[in-house]
């Protein structure tokens, strides 16, 4: 329930930023902020968002790191793990977001059978008994965990990034509503699928709950701990993420300072990345977990704040150049 | 330069252009009760000899007796049209031409007086007839593939689209190779845009000579740096007719059994012409083999060594044991053992290949059997590893298109390096950066990877699986063309209701 709560508060800023987009076609939202704010506010929320993707880029590559190197390759370096994936998403994003975006449908159909099939074969460890604490938690426990799930939600944002590839951006908003809604369900399936199998108390001392999870699979003799596999599916969703937030970083950046291609921008902030994860870590555990003012500061300013901003100078700017026309 | 009326002051220009190569012909005549000085020019083992002798008949001996006009223009429509025999007759106005026609296998008769040279067709050389091919060999289907002589091509495509709808642009390319290609495509069904923008790509082509259809791929393809053939070639003329009828263009070229067809697709590549002639169960089972063996002809041995190396965790305990017990003793590290197997296997198929073919049948018989179980029995490779690196070799053959093929076995090796590092981690980085340069590749404007990235549902019916014909109404919808149905309306196959 807390899912859908979360994404129905997340919903706001995110068709906030669409419609924002969809004003302005072809337009990142370093480029519109400079149309609606002028000149130099507008580089000032370029580099707000081009810092603010750059934060969640290295996030979600210290996710990365901190996974392969405790769960999987544990005797390899860290850093080796991060840069040879930095690379790849580097490459990824050079022609654009085109070829990304064609690998991401296929990568998001196999994580969406690789979530099917978990819910599937894990299906014989089901217990409903599990969910009856949840129950006695009552709707205080669904309201903490909204702003858990609202947050994620909010980074929808990123639309704004997107919608400016889209050939037609009125169907922007569909195909929102559409991710939103499987985004949404997928992760209240396999939340519920978790607590349904593992319990109420030992996902939350778990790292990695649906990873624990796909260990208790076993096909057959044949093939045991299919844990790997799910690994792979992982490590494409990841790649898809950090490929689509190194793009929004560099572009945000390149439009800042006034550059047309991104491609110097991206390969600077590649390399900052992989700085910060592999060589300053504690500058992500110090930005991360600093408490919830910084927290509250950080999204409520990027993912509220700013689309609103931008909405209301959007609607100015074409109430003001209305008028202008008319007068003409 | 222009022709000069004096014959000899021609000949002798035309003895200097051409040199005095012994397989060049003059043959001296005299023409009418004038007699006329004239000669025919060709080149020998070129032309059709039976042909050449019946001119020289008709010339020599019919109409001997004949009073030729004396007018220069009389004298050419006299010659056009009543002396020569052949079945296309036209003037030659400068030396260029008629050394061209001459050296293309036409005769030019040259005749004192007259500025210009009367062309005759008599093309005709030794060429072999048509065989089945041997790379695209099928059980069901047409036996019969392209061969080296381009109006035998030409001819067969003409057997297989009786349409007044299929067009032949020809061109000459090559600086001195003088080669000569032919672009096909149906008109009303394929984009002028796609024609348009195959002729200006093979326009733009300058080399010296086109020594088979591969020069012409390589400077007209999209992407000259990817591994993957961006343009579909093909020695089967059902193949060409399908393709066509897709509304792409194919180019045949002189001196190659070798057809192009573009715009190409990977799933284009996966296709074989019998999973269309056989039933569509039988094509759809075939199909999913082939994208099954695909994996394991790119992933096999970079499988294996990321699971011995990396994940032991993954198999049973049982087979971990055996496999573990099999490699006991070995002195090279996995990945190092899958690259040694796989270069030698690389090398016996090279050898077998470029050997004679029974030489080449015991160069792998030797390298496969012998030189394999010797290595097993000496300690230096494991048999699972010779299984999983046969199995590999099996499912490469199993890619329906060479050159697809062959960019698989490229990549199996990248593949196996980054196992051999990173396990599975790196072979999904591997599998991430082949889908990133798939998914930018595009061949004539078509992206490269159509219909799976971009997803089109209704291509799907001709993806995994081949869809019953009577269901295929449709044209491939990522391939834009101007007519899009190529099955009627109640085509499936239904007894009558009184029956």
């Amino acid at each position: 329930m807390a899912v859908f709560t979360g994404a129905f508060l997340g919903l706001v800023p995110t068709l906030t930023s669409v419609y924002v987009a969809v004003r302005h076609p072809g337009q990142g939202p370093a480029q519109i902020a400079q149309i609606v704010l002028g000149k130099w506010l507008g580089r000032l929320v370029g580099a707000v968002y081009a810092a603010f993707a750059l934060w969640i880029y290295s996030l979600v590559l210290r996710d990365l790191y901190d996974f392969m190197t405790s769960v999987l390759m544990t005797r390899t370096p860290g850093v080796v793990l991060v840069a040879s994936m930095a690379a790849v998403v580097l490459y990824g994003i050079w022609g654009g977001l085109e070829p990304l975006a064609r690998v991401a449908f296929q990568v998001v159909t196999a994580v969406g059978t690789g979530v099917v099939l978990l819910m599937l074969l894990s299906s014989r460890e089901y217990n409903i008994l599990q969910r009856e604490p949840f129950l006695f938690q009552g709707l205080g426990a669904v309201l903490e965990s909204t702003w858990e799930t609202a947050t994620w939600f909010s980074e929808g944002v990123i639309a704004m990034w997107l919608v400016a590839h889209v050939k037609q951006p009125r169907q922007a908003f569909r195909w929102t509503l559409i991710a939103y809604l499987c985004a949404a369900l997928t992760l209240a399936g396999i939340t519920l699928t978790i607590s349904l199998v593992l319990g109420p108390n030992l996902p939350s001392r778990l790292l990695y709950p649906t990873f624990s999870l796909s260990e208790i699979i076993s096909l057959g003799a044949a093939v045991e701990r299919l844990e790997v596999l799910l690994v792979i599916v992982w490590t494409s969703g990841i790649f898809i993420m950090l490929g689509v937030y190194l793009l929004a970083t560099s572009t945000a950046a390149a439009h800042t300072l006034g550059l047309k291609s991104h491609r110097v921008t991206a390969v600077v902030l590649t390399l900052a990345g992989v700085w910060i994860v592999g060589l300053w870590p504690s500058s992500l555990d110090v930005a991360e977990f600093s408490g919830a003012p910084l927290r509250l500061l950080v999204h409520g300013g990027t993912l509220v704040f700013i689309p609103l901003v931008l909405l209301v100078g959007t609607l100015v700017h074409g109430a003001l150049q209305r008028r202008r026309s008319a007068s003409a | 330069m222009p022709i000069a009326p004096n014959l000899d002051q021609t000949r002798a220009v035309v003895r200097l252009i051409l040199g005095n190569s012994p397989d060049l012909i003059y043959r001296e005549l005299a023409l009418g009760k004038e007699g006329r000085r004239a000669f025919l020019l060709f080149t020998d083992h070129l032309v059709k000899k039976e042909q050449v002798m019946g001119l020289i008949d008709s010339l020599t001996i019919k109409l001997r007796k004949e009073k030729y006009p004396s007018d220069t223009a009389a004298l050419t429509d006299f010659l056009l049209q009543r002396a020569v025999i052949a079945s296309e007759v036209n003037t030659s106005r400068t030396l260029g031409d008629v050394t061209s026609a001459v050296l293309s296998g036409d005769t030019v008769m040259l005749v004192d007086g007259l500025d210009v040279g009367i062309r005759l067709s008599t093309r005709g050389w030794e060429h072999r007839p048509p065989e089945q091919p041997l790379s695209e060999p099928v059980v069901r289907g047409p036996k019969v593939g392209f061969t080296e002589t381009l109006a035998v091509n030409l001819a067969l495509m003409r057997r297989r689209i009786q349409s007044e709808s299929l067009r032949i642009e020809t061109m000459v390319m090559g600086e001195r190779s003088h080669t000569t290609v032919a672009l096909l495509y149906i008109a009303g069904l394929t984009l002028p845009s796609l024609v348009d923008e195959t002729r200006r790509r093979l326009q733009r082509i300058r080399v010296e000579a086109v020594y088979e259809s591969g020069v012409i791929e390589e400077l007209i393809a999209d992407n000259p740096f990817t591994v993957f053939p961006l343009i579909k070639q093909t020695e089967r003329p059902d193949v060409v007719e399908s393709q066509l009828l897709q509304g792409k263009v194919a180019v045949l070229t002189d001196g190659t059994p070798h057809a192009l067809t573009m715009p190409a697709t990977f799933a284009g590549e996966m296709q074989a012409a019998e999973d269309y002639y056989q039933h569509w169960t039988a094509g759809s089972l075939m199909r999913m083999l082939r994208y099954t063996f695909l994996l394991v002809a790119l992933l096999g041995p970079s499988a294996y060594v990321a699971i011995t190396t990396f994940h032991q965790e993954m198999l049973p305990t049982q087979l971990l044991l055996s496999l573990m017990a099999s490699r006991e003793g070995l002195p090279f590290p996995a990945v190092v053992e899958a690259l040694i197997m796989e270069t030698s296997l690389e090398v016996l198929r090279e050898a077998g290949v470029r050997l004679p073919k029974p030489v080449g049948q015991a160069i792998s018989i030797v390298g496969g059997l012998i030189i394999g179980e010797s290595a097993v029995r000496a300690g230096l490779v494991s048999p699972v590893m010779v299984i999983v690196v046969a199995l590999t070799a099996i499912s490469s053959f199993v890619i329906p298109i060479f050159a697809a093929g062959l960019s698989i076995r490229i990549l199996r090796f990248p593949m196996m390096l980054l196992a051999g590092t990173l396990g599975f981690y790196g072979i999904v980085l591997g599998l991430l950066i082949i889908s990133v340069h798939l998914a930018s590749l595009r061949s004539f404007g078509v992206p490269y990877m159509s219909p799976t990235m971009p997803p089109t549902a209704q291509d799907m019916q001709d993806l995994m699986i081949r869809a019953p014909w009577w269901y295929m109404r449709k044209r491939p919808q990522f391939m834009p063309v101007l007519d899009r149905f190529r099955v009627g309306k109640n085509s499936r196959p239904q007894p009558d209701k009184e029956g």
